[in-house]
């Protein structure tokens, strides 16, 4: 009899199959054979598609570590092309190979990739297999679909000799989806509870499908979603509601045609805005969301921070160790995108504690997309060793690793994280030791020295009405007179508005320009043009195409002509104000804070982590990269009370 | 018109356009030196042989006669429709053989 064991050795011997196999299928019997690379190309010029990336790298071995050498995907190639060399080009002394991949390949071996991952991780002891799993994962796939018949802007670029004007091609896509969704539904339900623990290596494990704007997750909680609501009868009541909102998102968005590019937040952002995307989207964020809430609520009572910790300090390790060699290894790199599922290819910068001209330190982000966001993922580490320190004698182990989280959150050069850590860590000191007035001072000195260090004094001997102005000084200065937007318009005007408004408007504005926000959330009220309904209710959750492409902004930075490239907002306040409008916002930070506030008490630990979270997404975009949004959900589920679940 | 199987006219007029309301369908394999005449008002359309030898046609009774000799699509598209009609029938097997396997296998702890 097999036993479970060796299920676990097959599993991880098919993991390295998949891993070498897809990459080496060529024609071995041809003529053609790989020649050394130099600067003549014409050889591969002219074989395209005839020779495996493995069988290239036999004969350049040189490939493998040099960094001069990228290799890059080419998702638009025919399936029997995949894994071929399509084409090398040569810029200065850079060479790129090109590695022919295919879209609607790649959802099938990195799914299966990640749901063999999955399953070594043991399973459940009650696990019932629900019938109406196959209706939810049928409904999320034909979401899916729909999604990505609206999407067909950026889907056409990326679908080798697909038409998705085709039925037939459709009914493919439908099934496609059906079947990974059916797959990863029972491979993630059926493991055991202690999953919510596994979060923190969804940090290295980020599961965008290479050429689709589609975590893979997405096909787990969306169904997850739609289940609750098939099921519930209070969610389906509250589910007219949300019908309510959708509609009225899409209703904006008729006879609007905006594209983005998503770049870095591909998988949860929308590339397009007209009222079919928008309403598909939107659902099908909502029913994630909704997915992702229920997971973590019914699993939170298995939430062991002892256990979550190991596992944020393993994946800081891993972080670092696979971005650091990503960075200097060009397969390294290649791989780590591929069977990773990034968003970005990780970062070529070999120096963690680079300078610019200027003399400022540079921020490394590893193999995670935004260094802002890994330098948060640190800190919690850090903050988790510090406030679990007293509770794990297990493994000592693990201790070594807390080296690599500092020079990690130190190379991120997040000085937010790093205050707030500080913080966090005062306030339990003062929490455990019920600290005299004095000894609070001390303690929280460090904060506070380290907070005026990174502001630094001179920021504060500005004229307050400069600092306040600035924010909307730049939102002007990137602005155009022809074409300015509606927040800017009512910010040019803030003299003639209420006291009230003026006040709260030149306090963030402040606020903004103490924390090295001041071009980043002018320039986001540059392109902010709401209607006044939009301003109150949002434009739908993850969809900037029409923040992005509305208003014509300057191309180039205001006071460096450096190219501005795409610049997120760096909020995730104002990232919820586009999306869900002010009083979607309020009510989530004044019930977020309502929480915070009532957990102080009774779970100590949490509260300081969310603290952590809320101080830090207030200036960051954490929430739109899913292991983020997924790890800070999850923290935010588990303080809550569980007379609310 | 003559009638014609369905398939084939799927393929003429899904390769060549619809059919035009005044063709005349003439039988031309006992012409060897028959010349297709240009059809200015007809865009051009480049058809493939299983060789991926391609060929251009300037009319619709020039694409027509190519279609219905086999010339059609560009080797790639036929293979990717091949494979992609071969991912179907993987999708629909493994969902049938997944969702017995869970439900048989499961409750034993094998899977």
């Amino acid at each position: 009899m097999f036993s479970i064991q060796n299920l676990k050795y097959l599993k991880v011997v098919l993991l390295a199959v998949l891993i070498i196999i897809p990459f080496s299928i060529s024609d071995y019997s041809d003529q053609i054979k790989p020649e050394k690379i130099t600067s003549d190309l014409r050889f591969y010029e002219i074989n395209t598609c005839s020779i495996s990336l493995n069988e290239f790298l036999i004969e350049n071995p040189n490939v493998i570590y040099q960094d001069h050498y990228k290799i890059r995907f080419n998702n638009y190639s025919s399936i029997q092309c995949f894994g071929q060399i399509t084409g090398i080009d040569q810029i200065g002394y850079t060479f790129y190979i090109s590695i022919g991949t295919n879209t609607l390949l790649n959802l099938f071996l990195q799914s299966i990739f990640w749901i063999l991952l999955i399953s070594l991780i043991s399973k459940s002891e009650t696990f019932k297999f629900n019938e109406l799993n196959i209706i939810s994962c049928s409904i999320s796939s034909l979401l899916i679909c729909t999604v990505i018949y609206s999407e067909q802007r950026y889907y056409s670029k990326v679908f080798f000799e697909f038409d998705l004007n085709n039925n037939r091609h459709l009914f493919y896509v439908f099934t496609y989806i059906l079947c990974i969704s059916f797959f990863v539904t029972y491979i993630v339900d059926s493991r055991n509870n202690k999953l919510i623990n596994f979060a923190p290596f969804a940090y290295i494990f980020m599961g965008v499908f290479s050429g689709m704007n589609l975590y893979f997750l997405t096909l787990f909680f969306c169904p997850l979603g739609i289940k609750a609501i098939l099921k519930n009868k209070k969610f389906r009541g509250n589910f007219v509601f949300i019908n309510l909102i959708i509609l009225f998102w899409a209703f904006n968005a008729t006879s609007n045609n905006y594209y983005l590019k998503p770049d870095k937040i591909r998988g949860l952002s929308s590339t397009a805005y007209n009222f079919l995307s928008v309403s598909s989207w939107s659902y099908l964020m909502i029913f994630s969301l909704i997915g992702i809430y229920l997971f973590s609520a019914n699993k939170r009572k298995d939430l062991s921070l002892k256990l979550i910790k190991n596992n944020f300090v393993i994946t800081g390790f891993f972080v670092i160790i696979l971005g650091y060699l990503g960075s200097s290894m060009p397969l390294i790199n290649f791989y780590n995108y591929y069977f990773f599922g990034q968003t970005k290819f990780g970062t070529d910068n070999q120096n963690l504690f680079g300078v610019n001209y200027w003399g400022e330190s540079e921020a490394w982000r590893g193999l995670f997309p935004s260094a802002e966001t890994i330098g948060e993922f640190f800190a919690i580490s850090l903050l988790l060793i510090f406030i679990t320190n007293k509770k794990n004698t297990s493994n000592k182990y693990l201790y070594l690793c807390i080296p690599f989280l500092i020079v990690g959150l130190y190379a991120s050069n997040n000085k937010a994280a790093l205050i707030s850590l500080v913080f966090c860590i005062g306030l339990y000191i003062n929490k455990k030791r019920k600290l005299s007035t004095r000894m609070k001072l001390l303690f929280i000195s460090p904060a506070i020295l380290i907070l005026f260090y990174f502001i630094r004094i001179e920021n504060l001997l500005f004229s307050v009405d400069f600092s306040a102005n600035k924010m909307i000084e730049m939102g002007i200065g990137y602005g155009n007179q022809a074409q300015r937007s509606s927040t800017i318009r009512y910010l040019q005007n803030l003299d003639d508005s209420n006291i009230f408004f003026e006040i709260l408007i030149l306090v963030f504005g402040f606020f903004a320009f103490i924390i090295n926000r001041s071009e980043l959330w002018g320039l986001f009220f540059a392109r902010f043009n709401p209607t006044t309904s939009e301003l109150f209710l949002g434009s739908g959750p993850f969809i900037m195409s029409r923040h992005y492409s509305e208003i014509d902004v300057l191309e180039k930075k205001l006071y460096t002509g450096t190219p501005l490239g795409f610049l997120l907002p760096h909020s995730s306040f104002l990232s919820m104000i586009l999306f869900f409008g002010l009083i979607g916002t309020i009510l989530f930070f004044f019930y977020l804070f309502f929480n915070l506030y009532r957990a102080r008490n009774f779970n100590f630990e949490l509260f300081l982590i969310c603290l952590f979270i809320v101080l830090n997404i207030l200036k960051s975009d954490s929430i739109l990269y899913f292991p983020s949004l997924l790890t800070y959900i999850i923290f935010f589920v588990s303080l809550m009370p569980k007379s609310t679940k | 018109m003559n009638k014609k199987p369905n398939k084939v006219l799927d393929n003429v007029e899904g390769f060549c356009g619809p059919y035009p309301s005044d063709f005349i369908d003439i039988d031309i394999s006992n012409d060897p030196s028959f010349i297709f005449q240009n059809d200015t008002e007809y865009d051009a359309v480049t058809l493939y042989d299983s060789d991926g030898n391609s060929v251009s046609v300037n009319s619709f009774f020039e694409c027509q006669h190519y279609v219905k000799g086999g010339w059609d699509a560009i080797p790639d598209q036929i293979n990717e429709s091949f494979f992609h009609n071969s991912l179907f029938v993987f999708s629909l097997l493994s969902i049938f053989i997944g969702y017995i396997a869970i439900k048989k296998f499961f409750l034993r702890g094998i899977i």
